[in-house]
């Protein structure tokens, strides 16, 4: 109990609440601008946290991840383009209570919506994680593989939109994580004798290049070739939120956040597709579902509930079995071994002060959002106003200083910008980069663990499927994969259909 | 006038001294040396080594530590021996620092540099469950033999200094037992599995495995350090139960390139045993888990040669050379 309360004390230390509401407002202005992502804003400010102790590091992360992912709605609501992935769904409603001049109650609602849903899947992360912990030392070998196959099966499922695409990426992510050295017998694998290639590609320096410079090339083409820089309105209306207005959306608030918080849990899924989620549910479950669309503040409270409730889902399965929940939480995996500390059920007993720290921190992160959200949200919304042409240069100087500082290594820059002119090709012919990176990230866990658990059986395959945690994860993962190749053969047919359809009628 | 040219004069020499070849060096050091460190920043052996470096500033010889975990620490390697043989580049490595050029086409050997200091060695630790009823070395193994496949050990990681350990120990006196090696990735994850029991013996060393040792979770059943380890005194060194060729420790010691004089050879391995007999020093290295193990550039030439011979006999026997 002590090492619970000191945790506590330090996480609301001056220090850790400075980097958490440094982290939180630079969150809030990352999440806020076009092009700027939460995943680019936490591996942008991980290096600068590799020396500070490590409640303090995870303040100022996890104040960005929270910031990040509420500050895309203040783009969405204001200016009608997303400013995250997150808020993609936010997008449907905000213009529309702009254009009636409601943007302050749009605002509001989408601030103080994901001040419940993160302050709930904080709750949530308290209670379960360490229950999960207790269960952790349960799992062996095989059941890793299973949930890391399971996280596989996800990534392939929500690529379907755009199948072949987001499968090519996430095969790219396989081949790059094979890259270093075999985990098992030690043996170098396409390394082509490049010495600095012998430990794997660096994580860092590749989510940077990917999803940071790929991001800022993608943008400053508009802004330069294209001259697409159009005057901004920033304007927010005077009239706030009734209370009324909250508590006709109670139930609203609880069963978004459930959605977010388990969308969290379940590696590779994260703030858009439980945003989406919410969104329809809340839809299905609206007395006036034809309003939706044309501005109704139920969908903002759906959406905005639920992608900040993802941040303490899906640090449970990232802080019990270190298997990452999201994208952003899978960069702060990172971060956690580079401050030497394992995640998983010891971590729960070895280091309770840091589990609870970062607990507290997730907490403050949340009050802290809530109150800059709103007191300061029109200084903030200021900086939509920021150019881009002097925006993304600053931005690229970050994405060099963090991708040298992780290693002190100068191949690592190369690494920056390969990967960054990858990302940049694959943002032009629309290929998603989220599938490679968790397949690079899940890949080697189910590698890892499939040759281990037969080197712990002696070679005999059976362990996977008379483990019940593996067999019951590896006949979800079953599931998951029939119910896409279903929906992928009724899309395709229909399309046929369709096809034909054309084809008969302009026969005819 | 007289006055100006005597001042010149002065700063005259003292240019001449800054451009003289390194190898007169009277002055050593006259700039920080960069220590660069082939792990992370964090792990134990890195906090040590930043103690002493602590001690070292403090004492006239600047020093900054980088961490180049790169490339297994090729990179800090390669960055040393691309700089030249002044003393200003000191490369911080472990057992890998020798083993991974025997293994691997680099363009480097071990010879490519000159042995400073041993800073602190690691014994390995063999520890089963408690609750498994195995009290020794030899139980476990007999239990081995009988059920062959069944006893499996973990390591952190794929080639350790374990399981090169225990493969010329398994060759030499239990030619008949199939043992699997289960790598992972730290020793963290080892503890984990044999709280787990997917394991039946973790294989690291003290300082990952104290916290279980003295909560009774975990049992020492011998170790390769040349003494008892004074807070397990029940549990025997291998080389008591096999011999002395069991003696096999985890040094991490410091390097410099070849070509460097010996005088700053010798002044850089005298500050690290200046530090490494300070009472203060050795509290901190007691804090972090490690012991200071100091050996002069002289004494760690014949162990590091031992080393060699220990890791060639290991990684023939495994295949990997």
């Amino acid at each position: 109990m002590d090492i619970v309360l000191s945790a506590i004390a330090t996480a609301l230390s001056p220090a850790c609440l400075l980097a958490n509401g440094v982290g939180v407002a630079l969150g809030i202005i990352f999440g806020a601008l076009p092009g700027l992502t939460a995943a680019m804003g936490v591996a942008l400010i991980m290096p600068l946290t590799f020396n500070m102790p490590t409640v303090e590091a995870f303040s100022a992360l996890l104040g960005m991840y929270c910031g990040a992912v509420y500050g895309g709605s203040i783009t969405a609501i204001l200016v009608g383009t997303p400013g995250t992935v997150a808020a993609a769904a936010t997008m449907l409603e905000g213009p529309g209570l702009t254009a009636r001049g409601e943007s302050k109650k749009a605002l509001d609602m989408a601030t103080i919506a994901s001040f419940i849903g993160g302050t709930f899947s904080c709750i949530m992360l308290i209670i379960l994680s360490p229950l999960l912990a207790k269960a952790a030392t349960a799992f062996g070998a095989q059941d890793y593989f299973a949930v890391a196959i399971f996280g596989m099966a996800v990534v392939a499922s929500l690529a379907s939109s755009s199948a072949i695409k987001g499968g090519i990426a996430a095969l790219l992510g396989l081949y790059i994580s094979t890259i270093g050295t075999d985990p098992i017998y030690g043996d170098l694998r396409n390394t082509f004798d490049i010495p600095q290639l012998f430990s794997g590609l660096p994580l860092v320096p590749v989510l940077v290049g990917l999803f940071a410079v790929g991001q800022i090339l993608v943008t400053m083409e508009q802004a330069f070739v294209k001259n697409s820089q159009s005057s901004i309105n920033v304007e927010i209306s005077r009239k706030g939120l009734s209370l009324k207005d909250l508590t006709s959306n109670a139930y609203n608030f609880l069963r978004s956040s459930i959605i977010g918080t388990v969308v969290g849990i379940i590696p590779a899924t994260g703030v858009g597709t439980a945003s989406y989620i919410a969104y329809s549910t809340a839809r299905s479950a609206s007395k006036t579902p034809e309003l939706y669309g044309k501005g109704v503040l139920e969908g903002i409270a759906a959406t905005e509930s639920s992608n900040n409730a993802v941040t303490g889902g899906a640090l449970i399965p990232l802080l019990t079995l270190g298997v990452p929940g999201d994208i952003v939480v899978a960069i702060m995996l990172g971060a956690l071994m580079i401050q030497g500390l394992v995640p998983g059920p010891l971590l729960f007993t070895e280091h309770p002060d840091v589990v609870y720290g970062i607990f507290t921190a997730l907490g403050v992160s949340n009050i802290l959002m809530l109150v800059m959200g709103l007191m300061a949200v029109r200084p903030l919304a200021k900086v939509l106003l920021v150019p881009t042409t002097i925006l993304m240069p600053a931005v690229l100087t970050l994405c060099i200083v963090g991708g040298y500082a992780v290693n002190n290594s100068t191949f690592d820059l190369y690494i920056v910008f390969a990967f960054g002119i990858l990302g940049y090709l694959m943002a032009k012919i629309n290929m998603p980069a989220s599938p490679l990176l968790l397949s690079m990230i899940l890949s080697p866990i189910a590698e890892t663990n499939f040759r281990r658990a037969l080197v712990i059986s002696d070679g005999d395959y059976s362990v996977f499927v008379t483990s019940p945690i593996s067999l019951g994860v590896l006949l979800v993962t079953l599931g998951v994969i029939v119910r896409t190749v279903l929906v992928e053969i009724r899309t395709r047919r229909k399309l046929a259909e369709a096809e034909e359809q054309f084809v008969s009628d302009s026969v005819q | 006038m007289k006055r100006f040219s005597s001042l010149l004069m002065a700063s005259l020499v003292a240019l001449g001294l800054c451009v003289a070849p390194a190898g007169a060096a009277p002055n050593y050091p006259a700039k920080p040396i960069n220590m660069l460190c082939v792990f992370g920043p964090g792990g134990a052996a890195d906090l040590g080594l930043r103690v002493v470096a602590e001690y070292a500033t403090k004492h006239g010889f600047t020093m900054n530590v980088v961490n180049m975990p790169g490339g297994s620490g090729t990179q800090a390697a390669m960055q040393v021996l691309n700089s030249r043989p002044d003393g200003y580049n000191v490369v911080f490595g472990s057992t890998s620092f020798v083993t991974l050029p025997m293994m691997k086409r680099l363009g480097y050997t071990i010879d490519d540099f000159i042995p400073v200091a041993d800073i602190t060695d690691m014994p390995l630790t063999f520890c089963v469950r408690s609750d498994s009823g195995i009290n020794s070395f030899d139980e476990w193994m007999a239990l081995a033999e009988k059920n062959p496949g069944q006893y499996n050990y973990g390591s952190p990681g794929s080639i350790t200094s374990q399981r090169q350990f225990l493969s010329v120990l398994l060759k030499d006196k239990f030619p008949n037992a199939s043992v699997n090696h289960v790598p992972y990735a730290s020793g963290h994850e080892v503890n984990t599995a044999l709280l787990g029991n997917e394991l039946k013996a973790a294989f690291g060393v003290p300082g990952t495995n104290q916290n279980y040792l003295k909560s009774g979770e975990f049992k020492l059943l011998a170790v390769t350090s040349d003494k008892r380890l004074p807070e397990y005194p029940d549990a025997p060194t291998f080389a008591e139960l096999y011999g002395d060729k069991y003696y096999w420790v985890s040094f991490h010691g410091i390097f410099v390139k070849k070509g460097t004089p010996e005088e700053i050879v010798k002044k850089l391995s005298d500050i690290v045993g200046q530090a490494l007999a300070d009472p203060e020093v050795i509290e901190k290295f007691n804090k972090i888990g490690i012991t200071a193990n100091y050996r002069n550039y002289k004494d760690f030439v014949p162990f590091l040669d031992n080393v060699k011979a220990q890791s060639v006999e290991a990684l023939t026997l495994l295949g990997l050379i």
